[in-house]
């Protein structure tokens, strides 16, 4: 499994634009998610250089959050919904049905790093249940055929 | 104590506002358990210990994040407050191991202290296990992360005190704990092991490995540090008579506990000699580096000398002291009635104390008749002190550290104080985390350059650039009309001149001598504009040839820019050893008597002839170097050295030794069998700072007191007392017997360590640096002849290499070598037994890194490993002191200045046999 090349340009000029912003860091750190996918650890030095802190810290705030992510992840992040509401409405046969189509567990990706597998507390859309997101697009009323068509229609995008 | 009226557990107390609840607590005595307060940090509350109730709305608050306010009525230990408290502890516990016994802390745990006063044996919860291995990958540090209570002491200290910022919290919840970048090891991180986390760890999660015992010391005694000149107090723990343990001693000591003063009742200790400050609190705080934490463990070197040594044919042979005391005594006669005074020559110690230098001098001056007296600063800082000097006319004395925070900028120029004052390095780093512009000027890489607002990077060749670039920021600077107008009014004169000099400057012309281009000109003058500046001077600037020059363009800016003299504009020299203002204050030098007074000044000669009832020598003295180069010449036959190893630290050892092996007689005094001791005829043994009393003057002029901790080795003996055991054989009548005697004579005679008497400053004539407002106005003078003289380099074979001293070193590492955790580290780290280059000089000399080459000048060759680094200038190189016996400076003549730099050549080439003289 090898890790896909990281776009290093798109990290230079995200670094040299927020250079000089005040608070910056946690933007900076979305953005470079956004465009690489996750944040590379060889990234951290040169954000903290950037932005004038400690490496640790930047670490730091990384580790923190769970919305940021050290390791690379798929081109694809599910996210099955395992609130209350999601839950009533069998979001966990929705979760295993996936991680049977995926031959991924939660937090795991898959080697051709297509799709990464995570389970999120709500996604706030609850009239919707069961639900899940694909990256930004949300799916909602979520039902086995429904799961495997996704999947489908996503592994050939 | 203030204006604020409340009540804690029934007593009526006042506060100041803003004061949190636990500093009122505190200031009345009243107990309140905390893990993650530290007086030294900001407040935190973390661990929730310091809970107390406030009656009337029924809260429980953290006391040391709550300000007191009118009217509270505070309960710390009502029913409610001890069930939350116990309850914490208890959680703590749950998840704490239960390897209490094995653990180094000992009864010096916080947790264990708290959980038996609050009377808790048991969590009675289920333990959680948490697993975490139990680390000690280097010589300093254990790391049992099982043990941690999460309280943030060790990454606020490193964060807010040192700044070097190697740890932080990683992960969240359960999973939070203290981790370097990537969870490297320490050593792999860029943690400088100064220890300061370890030394405030609550628990044992973080230990102080150890040299000699294990556990907890038998009893621990403030004590100073021996090593730099910034002069941080320590806490020594002792047991059976050793140093096992050093910590840093609490920032403010309780007057019960300070040192008692030996001069008089009334002495404030300790007092300073230029300006009065905040003088009961440590220069440190709660911070040490990695020598003052760590490299103490050579107090218990097996090298250490234990008993009075004469050379014989069967070699050395131990005697007892009267004998030896004769013996020195009696040699050293002879040799001044069959030579004459000036065939002696007196080497004194800035490792010693002010003292023990006045004694040594007074044997010199006045029991010899000679004033062949000089020391050694490890970095040679002696030229750049004589030049402020006399540019200030003996106005300048570096101001507290503690006004760097009160610095609107700062200038470090040719020093990189992380490596060589790293607690100063702290305070400069704190002053820029709390927005102080800094700008850093060099020739070669610094840590600090990283954290630098601006780094201007000179080329490696022409020592003037230093003085160039000053000189173009003030003309900078007064475009921007950032110049102190009326500062300059009065206190300066000639501006108009040197502004019109300095008009003439372009900046591309400059840019080709210096290597500093205009945009980073322009730059640091922006964040110089309208400030004033304080100044860190360096060693790559005082050893210079150009030295004069380069001072008197920092006193130009620091007089055009309203800051010389002034609060926060303080003028710092990169002083290396703890005592060498004392050094220098007490006599130790050739050209000047006790008090700092001119030699040549008949009103100071007649002075001291008056104060020591004798005649002085009318001849001058012999500076160190002079002085050996008088004994290769035959002229001078004998030598007494107390506390200085100049087969180390001096260039080229051969010579040296060939030098010694000339003598007639060579008495040595010292705490180490060094190789300077071997090639003596008598060894007396003196000794270490913690067996003994006197005091240390570090490079704020702060005078402070030691006091022994433990009793010098076997016969080893205070160097005072060996000293004034001599005086006594050589000067019958003499009347100083005791160290007090010495005491009162000095404060009797000398200004400035008087206690009462005037400061030194004063003395100048010079207005800045008077109090009264009389005196003139100082001016600024032109520092150059043409830009032309600084020659852009020119490439060739030679490399300009620059010496830098690691912080694990102090100087040429005499005393540093013989720790072994020092020792231990320095083979873990490769760079200090390389030369750097930037690789592409590499390739133009044909050499590959990792391998062995030969670094060569005209005066020796060393071999060393090939390192390389792009952020170094090409044409430069960089090599380390101290390591391999410190056979760096065997590169360098004796007519080199150590600290500018040299030039070099470097070849592939194998190690055939080790060079001689590089012995510890």
């Amino acid at each position: 499994m090898t890790t896909p090349p990281i776009n290093w340009e798109a990290i230079h000029t995200l670094i040299d634009k927020y250079r000089q912003t005040k608070w910056g860091l946690i933007p900076l750190l979305q953005e470079i998610q956004e465009a690489v996918g996750y944040i590379p650890p060889e990234a951290i030095e040169p954000v903290a250089d950037g932005l004038k802190l400690h490496p640790s810290e930047v670490q730091g705030v990384i580790t923190f959050y769970a919305g940021f992510t050290l390791k690379p992840r798929g081109k694809w992040v599910l996210r099955v919904c395992r609130g209350t509401a999601c839950h009533v409405k069998g979001s966990q046969n929705i979760l295993r049905l996936m991680q049977q189509e995926t031959g991924l567990r939660e937090g795991q990706t898959s080697e051709d790093y297509t799709f990464s597998l995570e389970t999120v507390a709500c996604l706030g859309a609850c009239f919707l249940a069961p639900t899940m997101m694909v990256n930004r697009d949300y799916y909602g009323k979520l039902s086995p055929t429904k799961v495997s068509s996704i999947l489908q229609e996503y592994s050939n995008a | 104590m203030g204006d604020i009226s409340l009540s804690i557990n029934g007593r009526r107390v006042t506060a100041s506002a803003g004061h949190s609840l636990l500093a009122v607590a505190d200031a009345y005595n009243i107990p309140i358990p905390r893990l993650c307060y530290h007086p030294e940090l900001k407040p935190y509350g973390a661990c929730r210990l310091c809970l107390v109730e406030e009656e009337t709305s029924g809260r429980l608050l953290a006391a040391c994040v709550t300000p007191a306010a009118a009217d509270m009525t505070i309960q710390t230990d009502s029913a409610r407050v001890l069930t939350h408290r116990r309850r914490i502890v208890r959680l703590l516990m749950a998840e704490h191991p239960e390897s209490c016994v094995v653990c180094n802390k000992g009864n010096r745990c916080e947790l264990r202290l708290i959980a038996a006063r609050l009377g808790i044996a048991d969590s009675g919860l289920d333990a959680m296990p948490n697993f975490k291995p139990f680390e000690q990958g280097n010589p300093f540090m254990t790391r049992d992360l099982s043990k941690c209570v999460l309280c943030g002491k060790c990454i606020r200290a490193d964060h807010e005190l040192v700044g070097v910022g190697a740890i932080d919290y990683q992960g969240r919840g359960f999973d939070s704990r203290p981790a370097t970048l990537l969870e490297n090891p320490l050593e792999a991180s860029t943690c400088t092991f100064c220890g300061t986390c370890a030394a405030m760890c609550p628990t044992g999660a973080l230990g102080l490995r150890f040299g000699v015992v294990a556990g907890t010391p038998e009893y621990e005694k403030p004590s100073l540090c021996g090593f730099c000149a910034v002069g941080c107090r320590l806490l020594l723990g002792v047991t059976g008579n050793q140093v096992v343990e050093v910590n840093p001693a609490p920032a403010i000591l309780k007057p019960a506990a300070a040192f008692r003063p030996t001069i008089t009742s009334q002495t404030p200790v300790p007092w300073f000699l230029g300006s009065t400050t905040d003088a009961g609190r440590s220069v440190n705080g709660a911070t040490l580096c990695i020598r003052g934490h760590y490299a103490h463990d050579y107090l218990n070197s097996p090298a250490r000398l234990t008993h009075p040594l004469v050379k014989t044919e069967d070699g050395w042979q131990t005697v007892a002291w009267p004998g030896a005391l004769e013996l020195t005594a009696r040699r050293l006669n002879e040799i001044r009635k069959q030579y004459g005074a000036q065939s002696i020559g007196f080497v004194g110690s800035p490792a010693c104390s002010t003292e023990e230098n006045y004694l040594l001098q007074k044997l010199a001056r006045m029991a010899l008749g000679t004033h062949n007296i000089d020391h050694a600063d490890g970095l040679n800082t002696q030229a750049g002190i004589e030049a402020l000097g006399q540019l200030t006319h003996h106005g300048w004395q570096a101001p507290p550290l503690a006004d760097l925070a009160q610095a609107e900028s700062i200038i470090i120029m040719g020093a990189d104080p992380d490596q060589t004052l790293p607690v100063m390095a702290y305070y400069l780093r704190r002053a820029r985390q709390a927005g102080t512009p800094v700008i850093t000027i060099h020739r070669c890489p610094t840590a600090f350059d990283r954290n630098a607002t601006v780094h201007l990077r000179l080329k490696p060749s022409g020592d003037g650039a230093y003085a160039w670039v000053l000189s173009d920021l003030i003309r900078r600077l007064h475009q921007q009309k950032g110049l102190d107008a009326a500062f300059t009014e009065h206190r300066a004169r000639d501006v108009k001149i040197f502004l019109e000099h300095a008009e003439a400057l372009t900046s591309d012309h400059l840019e080709s001598c210096t290597g500093a281009s205009d945009q980073d000109l322009a730059a640091a003058a922006r964040a110089l504009a309208g400030r004033r500046i304080a100044f860190v001077v360096g060693s790559d600037v005082l050893g210079s040839l150009d030295i004069v020059n380069t001072l008197q363009a920092l006193l130009n800016l620091s007089l055009a820019t309203g800051s010389l003299n002034q609060p926060g504009g303080g003028i710092y020299l990169e002083q290396s050893d703890a005592n060498s203002t004392g050094a220098r204050l007490s006599g130790c030098q050739p050209h000047r008597l006790p008090g700092d007074l001119p030699l040549t000044d008949t009103d100071a000669r007649r002075y001291w002839e008056k104060s020591w009832h004798t005649s002085l020598s009318p001849d001058q003295g012999l500076s160190l170097r002079r002085m050996l180069a008088e004994a290769e010449a035959g002229n001078l036959k004998a030598l007494y050295i107390m506390g200085a190893n100049p087969l180390r630290n001096l260039p080229d050892a051969p010579r040296v030794q060939a030098v010694l092996s000339r003598l007639e007689l060579l008495v040595v005094q010292d705490i180490l069998h060094t190789v300077t001791a071997d090639a003596a005829h008598i060894i007396l043994p003196g000794a270490a700072f913690s067996e003994k009393a006197g005091t240390l003057i570090n490079l704020e002029g702060r005078c402070q007191p030691l006091a022994p901790v433990v009793d010098p080795p076997v016969e080893a003996r205070a160097d005072w007392w060996i000293l004034t055991e001599l005086l006594q054989r050589l000067l019958p009548d003499h009347p100083l017997k005791t160290l007090e005697d010495t005491q009162h004579e000095m404060a009797r005679s000398i200004p400035g360590y008087a206690i009462n008497g005037p400061p030194l400053r004063t003395r100048s004539r010079y207005g800045p640096f008077r109090s009264d407002g009389t005196g003139e106005p100082l001016p600024l003078q032109w520092p150059h002849d043409t830009l032309s003289e600084a020659q852009p380099a020119t490439p060739s074979s030679s490399l300009h290499a620059f010496i830098v001293y690691p912080r694990h070193h102090l100087g040429g590492g005499t005393r540093t070598a013989h720790s072994p955790r020092i020792q231990h580290w320095e083979q873990q780290l490769p760079l200090t037994r390389s030369i750097v280059l930037h690789p592409s000089d590499a390739q133009r000399l044909n050499l590959t890194a990792g391998t062995t080459v030969e670094v060569r000048t005209a005066t020796g060759s060393i071999h060393r490993d090939l390192h390389l680094d792009p952020h170094l200038t090409p044409g430069s190189a960089v090599l380390y002191a101290g390591s391999k016996g410190n056979d760096v400076l065997n590169l360098l003549s004796w007519e080199d200045n150590t600290q500018g730099g040299v030039m070099v050549e470097v070849m592939s080439g194998y190690i055939i046999q080790t060079p001689k003289g590089t012995n510890p």
